[in-house]
């Protein structure tokens, strides 16, 4: 129930102020336009879409997510609303599982939001409506995880903007290193088992199973276990915090 | 300084635990990703294409000896491709599937041949060569051994993603097979291929064999029984028939005593052969006309309770375009409707087959036997001239009149009655040396009337299905030739060749849906267009001409009176006749730009319903939402 409340605070204020319709409106345009221009959606004509849209999710999500979750801890700590949070009979995970499901519930708000394409392709071909399925799924893992990173940053900073630029930095790099061409650099300069190892620790080979329409449980494992730490170390440190 | 001490130390606590978790972390995931446990997965997909087919769980079950598989993979160059390199992931995933599916008794083997390495000898035994590249040999494929027996995939092309799982049980199946059965084939074409010494004398070499049958011979023994066989060996797996143009009664009577003893026949018939006329029907160096077009049963076909047209089938809705944008009325692509048994492990899996002026097969019945249609013409199919279909001739989508739907592919299956009740013709004649009490005698041991056993016949109403340059698309990069199935064409046969000659599980592990998913709408556009607009094109072409014929005329009347100048009646009417064609030729170009209008209309459209609308939406609902917020708030 303490989850429930501080869920519907979170909620309420994403919708209130513009922050949130700004966020979904500049994601709507980047994964559609992407689609329909570098994606080469109409001319390509491939009803998966795997290469034309699924594929820049990671891109934008490296940026754009860690904006929505940038204020979760951030703004409590700079405005001192912490401190009377800390005086409610709330425990800290109840605070934690709260403001993370209310910007996942954003992220899901603004993924179904590109359901126009999904009639598209469906009109214009005959795709593998599983496959899109699982591809979303494999958008809105991506978004929980770079958001869980994001809210670890934020419990350990105290300006938003500090707050933006590490949980880029890490988005970034879990992006990069699973990356092959960034794979394959680093392995000219290593070894083979360490290409293999940024592979797998990189968000690329678990996401492109999914959008392929696989869900592995090597895959289940990496979303859940980055989700996991990342929270169970924002509860180490606002713990610590209290204290 | 104790209140120092103790403020520094929660925080400190909170790093080592962080950096436990992110130990562990890292640890769990390097852990699962190098198990195969990792490779577990659920499968979001329609036909299932991340899951392994049944056929190849069934080939691993039946294991005895145990197989290994050594997956030679160059991991470490600068220069493989990036879709190879995807595509090695996709195949490291599949084999580790295969290996979780065979309970221990299939080994993989990973190896990375580096120059100089034993892992670049062991590709060289097991005749992988690698491919060139940037002064560097990239390998990708494998061997499969099983006790003395190897079976290699020399290079796995990421292009013919939909056949690696079929590839791999293949070989793995024949590997782990004693021996291979025997198919017979009787061919008015050179599918076996051609070196007639005459042929090399003058300088042309010899043709090739065809795709499939390279492919056939890879698993199975194929005797060429040529085209007049005196019996037939019933010990065959299976019969193949291809195109019999201008058989001998002789022989259809061997076809017949094969049946008749629990044989399996596939026959190819084909009212228009593309490939027969192609190959050789035009040449004249060849002695006689070369190869006959048209093929038949004509005393089988009968007695089994079919008939095939003279005239080829052409079909509305099935039509094909071909390259410059020219529909083809008599070229069929058949979609999955085209296939009625949806569960039959023949056509199940095939998405589509593409006929080239295929011949209608009607039952006319009284044979005794099952007749199951396997592939049919959708319901505006016709008859059509199989000459001018071979044209293109764009006319002929009008000819066609009372429109049904056509058998291409039939099953029939039973207890055959002989075609030739009285024996083997030509041997019919009385003896009059021979006393009648011999004669009769040795009459009755030389053939069957009625069947012994069950037999099985696939009647195909094309041979071109399965032509090279319609079933495949061929690369010849010097002695090695890779073919690609650019649809289910070869597939058809090798499921009918498989369930009747081989191991039943290939058929479900064989042509597992391709994961690419075109556009159709498109397509749709461009043959409602011609539907729609064909006669009118027509009837401006026609009008043009007209127009064009008379110009001349004025010309020439011109030129035979001599006249330098026009008088003011005739100059009129060569202005208004100008005129009229420039018309002309203007509208038949706003027909063709129409399509092309139709075409950017639903790109543009498309565009901007996915890019602008929901963006707006949300401004328009966020805005709306403000305004409801602060009226409430001054109401307050």
């Amino acid at each position: 129930m303490n989850t429930w409340t501080i869920f519907k605070r979170e909620l309420s204020s994403y919708f209130s102020q513009p922050t949130a319709y700004a966020i979904i409106v500049v994601f709507l345009l980047l994964s559609l336009g992407f689609a329909f221009t570098f994606g080469n959606f109409m001319r390509v004509g491939d009803a998966s879409l795997e290469y034309s849209f699924f594929f820049w999710h990671p891109w934008i999500f490296m940026v754009l997510v860690p904006a929505v979750g940038m204020k979760l801890w951030s703004d409590e700590q700079r405005t001192g609303t912490i401190e009377l949070l800390g005086t409610f009979p709330i425990s800290v995970w109840s605070a934690i599982f709260g403001k993370y499901l209310a910007a996942c519930l954003v992220w899901l708000v603004a993924l179904l939001l590109t359901f126009p394409i999904v009639i598209t392709v469906n009109w214009l071909g005959d795709p593998d409506n599983g496959v899109i399925l699982a591809g979303y799924l494999g958008s809105f893992l991506v978004c929980c995880t770079f958001l869980a990173v994001t809210m670890l940053a934020s419990a350990c900073t105290r300006d938003q903007v500090v707050c933006l630029i590490i949980a880029v930095v890490l988005c970034v790099g879990m992006v990069l290193f699973g990356y092959d061409d960034f794979v394959r650099e680093a392995g000219k300069a290593t070894s083979e088992n360490v290409g293999n190892a940024l592979s797998s620790l990189g968000v690329w080979d678990h996401f492109r199973s999914l959008s392929r329409g696989s869900l592995r449980l090597q895959d289940a494992v990496w979303f859940g276990s980055i989700i996991i730490t990342s929270l169970l170390g924002t509860s180490a440190i606002l713990s610590a915090k209290r204290a | 300084m104790s209140k120092q001490a103790k403020a520094s130390h929660p925080i400190g606590r909170a790093a080592l635990a962080i950096t436990a978790l992110g130990v562990i972390a890292v640890s769990a995931n390097l852990l699962v990703s190098s198990l195969r446990i990792g490779y577990k997965n659920i499968d979001f997909t329609e036909n299932k294409v991340h899951t392994l087919s049944e056929g190849t769980r069934g080939i691993l079950k039946e294991l005895g000896a145990p197989v290994t598989i050594r997956y030679y993979a160059t991991r470490t160059s600068d220069y493989m491709p990036e879709d190879l390199k995807l595509h090695m992931r996709r195949v490291d995933d599949l084999l580790a599937e295969y290996q979780n599916l065979s309970n221990g008794k299939l080994r993989v083997e990973q190896l990375d041949p580096q120059p100089d390495t034993d892992a670049e000898d062991a590709a060289n035994l097991d005749g992988i060569r690698g491919q060139r590249l940037d002064d560097q040999n990239l390998y990708f494929g494998m061997a499969v051994s099983c006790i003395d027996s190897t079976a290699t995939i020399p290079f796995i092309d990421p292009s013919q993603e939909t056949m690696l799982e079929y590839e791999i049980s293949k070989a793995i199946a024949e590997v782990s097979r004693k021996e291979k059965p025997v198919i017979g084939l009787m061919s008015g074409l050179p599918i076996a291929g051609n070196q007639n010494p005459m042929m090399m004398m003058q300088g042309q070499q010899g043709s090739p064999p065809w795709v499939f049958y390279s492919q056939l011979a890879q698993s199975y023994e194929v005797k060429d029984l040529t085209m007049t066989p005196e019996a037939i060996d019933p010990s065959l797996s299976m019969l193949l028939v291809f195109h019999p143009a201008e058989i001998t009664p002789e022989a259809e009577f061997a076809i017949d005593q094969y049946l008749l003893q629990g044989g399996t026949v596939v026959a190819c018939v084909d009212p228009y052969s593309v490939a027969a006329q192609m190959t050789g029907g035009g040449n004249p160096m060849m002695g006689g006309g070369g190869n006959p077009t048209a093929s038949t049963l004509p005393t089988l076909l009968p007695a089994w309770g079919v008939t095939m047209s003279t005239q080829v089938v052409g079909d509305l809705n099935y039509q094909t375009v071909m390259n410059g944008n020219r529909p083809a009325v008599a070229v069929l692509t058949i979609p999955k409707e085209g296939m009625p048994q949806v569960d039959n492990v023949l056509t199940r899996d095939l998405n589509s087959l593409t006929f080239f002026l295929p011949g209608a097969l009607t039952k006319t019945g009284g044979s005794g036997v099952s007749m199951n249609s396997l592939v049919k013409s959708s319901d505006k199919a016709g008859l059509v001239d199989a000459m001018k279909a071979s044209q293109l001739d764009p006319a002929l989508s009008r000819t066609i009149k009372d429109m049904k739907s056509y058998d291409l592919v039939m099953h029939l299956k039973g207890n055959f009655k002989s075609a030739f009740p009285k024996g083997k013709p030509g041997a019919e004649e009385p003896k009059p040396e021979t006393p009648e009490g011999e004669e009769k005698k040795e009459e009755k041991p030389a053939h069957l009337t009625e069947a012994t056993k069950e037999g099985n016949v696939f009647l195909i109403s094309d041979i071109d299905v399965f032509f090279d340059q319609f079933a495949y698309r061929v690369q010849r990069l010097g002695g090695m030739q890779m073919a690609q199935p650019i649809n289910g064409n070869s597939s058809l046969l090798f499921n009918i060749v498989d369930q009747a000659a081989s191991s039943g599980h290939l058929i479900g592990a064989r042509s597992r849906a391709a994961i690419a998913r075109p556009f159709t709408k498109i397509k749709d556009i461009e043959s409602e267009f011609d539907r729609d607009y064909g006669q009118k094109v027509e009837e401006k072409q026609a009008e043009l001409t007209k127009l064009e014929e008379e110009l001349m005329q004025i010309a020439q009347q011109r030129q035979q009176n001599g006249v330098v100048y026009m008088t003011g009646e005739v100059e009129t009417k060569y202005k208004e006749l100008t005129a009229k064609k420039v018309e002309a030729q203007k509208e038949l170009r706003e027909l063709e730009k129409n399509l092309k209008r139709e075409k950017d209309r639903i790109s543009g459209n498309a565009t901007l319903y996915n890019v602008a609308f929901m963006p707006l939406f949300v401004i328009l609902a966020g805005f709306g939402l403000f305004i409801k917020r602060r009226a409430a708030t001054r109401a307050r």
